[in-house]
């Protein structure tokens, strides 16, 4: 009982527990009830609480009479814990949290890699994911590609997006329908054409009527039947990561033919068995591969399957790129609280003296202490409060600005989480700001500090921590600067790599899937497109038009291997390339230069010999030393186009569909000798506005398609700008940040300089009584801060190396430990250094002697 | 801040407050005895756990209605002895004038008869 009664009094303040806790004790002599024991836990609990509501009104009171400074370090507060808390509601939104599928940790992407060489990753064909199937490391695989178009529901057209999968997608991720049933194999087989759709095409084109299971539409001009409504919202595990939910999914078939292997277009995905390593699995896979090249050895020569995790792959980039910018902030909210720390030294030091009384007075120095950090949690709690509403409009307006930067960021909000993580950023700003100006309070000399703070004398030990806090700023804000430098450089570089293309004035449309009863024979997909391409040639502004099977830096990349006639090739190194069906206006609307030979033209017609153009890339590496054109390669044809040997007739220059990667070898061969049933529009017309080309495209092609719905359409510029989405995010915010850091760290150096200037004035007249010039008096002030900002600027280089380090891979061509950065960042740290102190120094060498000896 | 101003300001007292007074109204006393005090003299059905107690000595002492009284106790060093101030004395006079008025109140209105006083 005495020991529990011990343990409870606990809960009470310490100088309670001082005055009566023996008193207490000794109670547990007489008849100690269990009751009891509770009322001494509440009573503790009531004491506390009395406290922090007296000291909480305390520091109101006190605050309220310095509104200035109260001002300063709010905005100081929610500028450093507002930027914390946006950046980590999107770490955790889109990096910490699960991807929202069943078991996520299980899920893996496939590859199939060309082995040697480039080793580039590539897309899978349909018989890859089913052979895969065979590792024993794999429980599920599934694979998919885009989709989309033109549904038919109950006599109105509208435009879809969907997915076709293998259908074990739903049971892989653990989907489930909320009307009728998901996907089956089944569903894949021949002659079945069943479709789930989302609920929100449900919603909106079906009234949500739960009769529509059973219901036939046409999509893209085929009979489907709907089989199974998915739940609201149910996002989409999809190649690029963005999970966007998708109107239908389609069956692909659980049984690939032979011809299927050479058709490489599909992102695979797989569930591994539980407690299979990644190792293992990729061990088992490449076993399989080396299997697969011995029975197919034209088709999967030098192939490798590979398996990578599937956050790695969907978040990998966003995530290191999202914890670059979390340690920026961190770094802000460290400058911040040395700031505030530096503030608050100063204000409680001009209070030395009150504080001294009330320790004769018997207050505890520990209550003091707290007392003073209440007044500081105070502050960080209405920063906090400030900063929460200013994460709140920026995370708005991020949603909006950089929809296409990060996967998932439209979901990103303030939620419990981001509470959690302000309350926590509260208490360490409050710690961090509050501690060291306490602890240069907690070694009072009482009768030093009552005497001369009747003179207004600054201890020389305070003004060292005061010191060391600006340096540790400036260290700080040097690094951050650094890294955000370096990385901003890094995206600037990727951001201008030129791309090969025309991005001005030029307008490309999204794949638009030809009607059905043009997907039967070539000749009719041909005619088709050459009525679309004469509408959009005849437009009003357009100079040049054509139709493409792949868009620019769109998501379709069709690689394919690409033998050179008459050629035998070592393991590794047989002509791989992407593959790419155009009209012959393809590359002058583009911009794209002819190197050598000839463009396509009016006379390469379906029935004349088989004609291709390379890229430059094509040529140096599959071609080195020989004349290109008039050579033959294996042109494989896809999406139903026939395969052949084509004669070179041209060299292009390089257009990069990846601007993160070099180009990459690419033949083309004309759109009419080979048409497919996806075509993408691009027209250049200069001299038109965007929109008014767009409208007039889109009557185009419902003039030319009347069942189709129109595609979407947007500039090249803007589909690079989509490209560089996340780079360029990643620049405004790191260089904002950068930006923050040095502001906060000068106002640091300022409000240091300054505040020593008037502790130093006595000090100045004196010497200036005693002959010391003004120019003297100011190089005195200014080397003072020229020492601090060096040693900081030296603690940051060492910071700046060791974290440029730690992103050196983030960071593409530029070198970790870029001269010029570091230079460049060196040079501003000093040069605004000097300048922050430049007014109080001044202030300093105006110093009237007689002013300043009256207080003597 | 004894004897300033007038004690019906602090008016109506927590009954566990106006117990303690009484208890220290005759003799000075140490926390546990008037603890016990307070107990025997309402048969039991006040108890004030020692929590409530110390803490509303604690504020006793800070509103000086009574002070600690430099005596050691023989039977136990730990305890601490505690006397009204005249101005604690003030205070547990209005309250009981104050409660008077109210049972005469409750007599004149036939609540409660003259012989439940006795």
């Amino acid at each position: 009982m005495r020991f529990w009664l011990r343990v409870v009094l606990l809960l009470a303040p310490r100088e309670f527990r001082d005055q009566y806790g023996a008193q207490i004790d000794a109670s547990a002599d007489g008849d100690l009830r269990a009751s009891d024991l509770v009322d001494v836990a509440l009573t503790g609990l009531r004491l506390r609480w009395e406290d922090f509501v007296r000291d909480i009104t305390y520091a109101l009171r006190r605050l309220s009479k310095a509104p200035l400074f109260v001002s300063i370090v709010v905005l100081t507060f929610a500028l450093g814990i507002g930027a914390n808390v946006a950046v980590f509601s999107v770490l955790n939104d889109v990096v910490l949290k699960p991807l929202p599928f069943k078991d996520p940790n299980g899920i893996v992407v496939l590859f199939d890699s060309i082995h040697g060489g480039a080793n580039v990753p590539d897309n899978l064909s349909l018989a890859d994911p089913l052979d895969m199937r065979s590792a024993p490391a794999i429980a599920a695989t599934t694979a998919l590609a885009g989709d989309g178009g033109t549904m038919l529901a109950r006599d109105t057209p509208f435009a879809i997006s969907g997915l076709d999968v293998i259908p074990d997608y739903f049971s892989m991720l653990g989907i489930t329908a909320e009307l009728g049933r998901v996907l089956a194999p089944a569903d894949g087989d021949p002659g079945v054409h069943n479709i789930v759709i989302s609920d929100e095409v449900w919603r909106a084109h079906f009234n949500a009527d739960p009769s529509v299971i059973g219901e036939t539409v046409r999509l893209n001009g085929v009979s489907e039947r709907i089989v199974g409504v998915l739940r609201a919202g149910q996002p989409a595990l999809d190649p690029n990561g963005s999970l966007q939910p998708q109107d239908y999914y389609a069956a692909l078939p659980e049984h690939a033919t032979f011809a299927d292997r050479g058709e490489r277009y599909l992102a695979g995905f797989a569930r591994l068995v539980p407690g299979a390593s990644i190792a293992s699995t990729n061990a088992q896979l490449a076993l399989l591969s080396a299997r697969l090249q011995k029975v197919y050895p034209k088709i999967d020569h030098n192939r490798v399957f590979s398996a990578v995790p599937v956050r790695n792959e969907l978040l990998g980039s966003a995530a290191s790129v999202l914890w670059i910018i979390f340690a920026a902030v961190v770094g802000i909210l460290l400058i911040a609280c040395a700031n505030v720390g530096n503030l608050l030294g100063a204000r409680w030091s001009t209070r030395d003296r009150e504080l001294a009384v009330r320790r004769t007075l018997g207050a505890s120095s520990r209550r003091i202490g707290t007392q003073l950090l209440i007044e500081a949690g105070v502050l960080a709690a209405v920063g906090a409060a400030a900063g929460v509403a200013l994460a709140y409009g920026a995370l708005n307006a991020f949603a909006v600005l950089f929809a296409n930067a990060l996967p998932r960021v439209s979901t990103v909000r303030i939620d419990g989480a981001s509470l959690l993580f302000a309350i926590g950023a509260v208490i360490a700003a409050t710690l961090l700001a509050g501690v060291t100006p306490l602890l240069s309070l907690a070694n009072p000399d009482l009768q030093s500090v009552l005497k001369a703070a009747g003179r207004g004398g600054d201890a020389s030990a305070r003004h060292g921590l005061r010191s060391t806090l600006v340096v540790l700023e400036i260290a700080l804000a040097l690094a951050l600067v650094v890294v955000s430098g370096l990385t901003v450089r890094s995206f600037i570089n990727l951001i201008n790599t030129p791309l090969g293309i025309r991005s001005d004035g030029v307008i490309a449309t999204g794949l638009t899937m030809l009607p059905e009863k043009n997907l039967g024979t070539l000749a009719a997909r041909a005619t088709m497109q050459r009525d679309l391409l004469s509408r959009l040639q005849a437009l009003p502004g357009v100079q040049t038009a054509a139709l493409t099977a792949q868009y620019p830096l769109g998501p379709m990349s069709n690689r394919s291997n690409a033998p050179v006639f008459g050629r035998t090739y070592p393991i590794g190194s047989e002509p791989h390339a992407t593959a790419n069906n155009v009209t012959p206006d393809y590359f002058r609307a583009l911009g794209i230069p002819l190197v050598r030979g000839r463009v396509f033209d009016s006379g390469d017609t379906m029935g004349s010999v088989p004609v291709a153009i390379v890229n430059e890339s094509f040529a140096q590496r599959y071609l080195q030393g020989m004349n290109p054109i008039g050579v033959r390669i294996l042109t494989l044809g896809w999406n139903g186009t026939p395969t052949s040997w084509s004669t070179i007739v041209g060299v292009v220059g390089d257009e990069r569909d990846d601007i993160a990667q070099p180009p990459f070898p690419e033949f083309f061969v004309p759109m009419v000798q080979g048409p497919t049933a996806y075509t993408s529009a691009l027209v250049y017309a200069p001299d038109v506005d965007a929109a008014v080309i767009e409208r007039e495209m889109t009557g185009a092609f419902a003039a030319a398609l009347p069942t189709v719905e129109p595609p979407s359409m947007s500039t090249v510029a803007q589909l690079v700008a989509n490209h560089t989405a996340q780079e360029r995010f990643a620049t405004i915010l790191l260089a904002t940040l950068a930006c923050i850091a040095l502001a906060l760290a000068l106002s640091g150096i300022f409000g240091v300089v300054s505040f020593s200037v008037t502790q130093r004035s006595r000090e100045f007249g004196v010497r200036m009584a005693l002959g010391a010039t003004e120019p003297a008096v100011l190089a005195d002030v200014l080397r003072r801060t020229f020492a601090t900002t060096a040693i900081g600027v030296a603690i940051g280089l060492v910071i700046a190396a060791l974290a440029a380090r730690a992103i050196a891979s983030q960071l593409g061509s530029v070198s970790p430990f870029d001269p010029v950065t570091f230079g460049v960042v060196v040079l501003l740290i000093f040069c605004s250094a000097m300048l922050a102190s430049l007014q109080p120094a001044l202030r300093a060498t105006r110093v009237e002697p007689v002013e300043a000896l009256r207080y003597e | 801040m004894d004897a300033a101003g007038d004690p019906r300001a602090f008016l109506p007292l927590s009954p566990s407050g106006f117990y303690i007074l009484l208890a220290l109204a005759a003799e000075e006393r140490h926390g546990y005895s008037i603890g016990k005090e307070v107990e025997d003299a309402t048969g039991g059905s006040v108890r004030l756990g020692p929590g409530t107690l110390y803490r509303l000595i604690k504020q006793m002492v800070t509103d000086g209605w009574i002070v600690e009284v430099d005596r050691v106790d023989s039977e136990d060093p730990r305890r601490r002895y505690y006397r009204l101030t005249p101005w604690g004395r003030r205070i547990a006079r209005a309250e009981a004038e104050r409660l008077a008025d109210a049972v005469r109140t409750a007599m004149d209105r036939r609540l409660l008869s003259a012989s439940a006083l006795a």
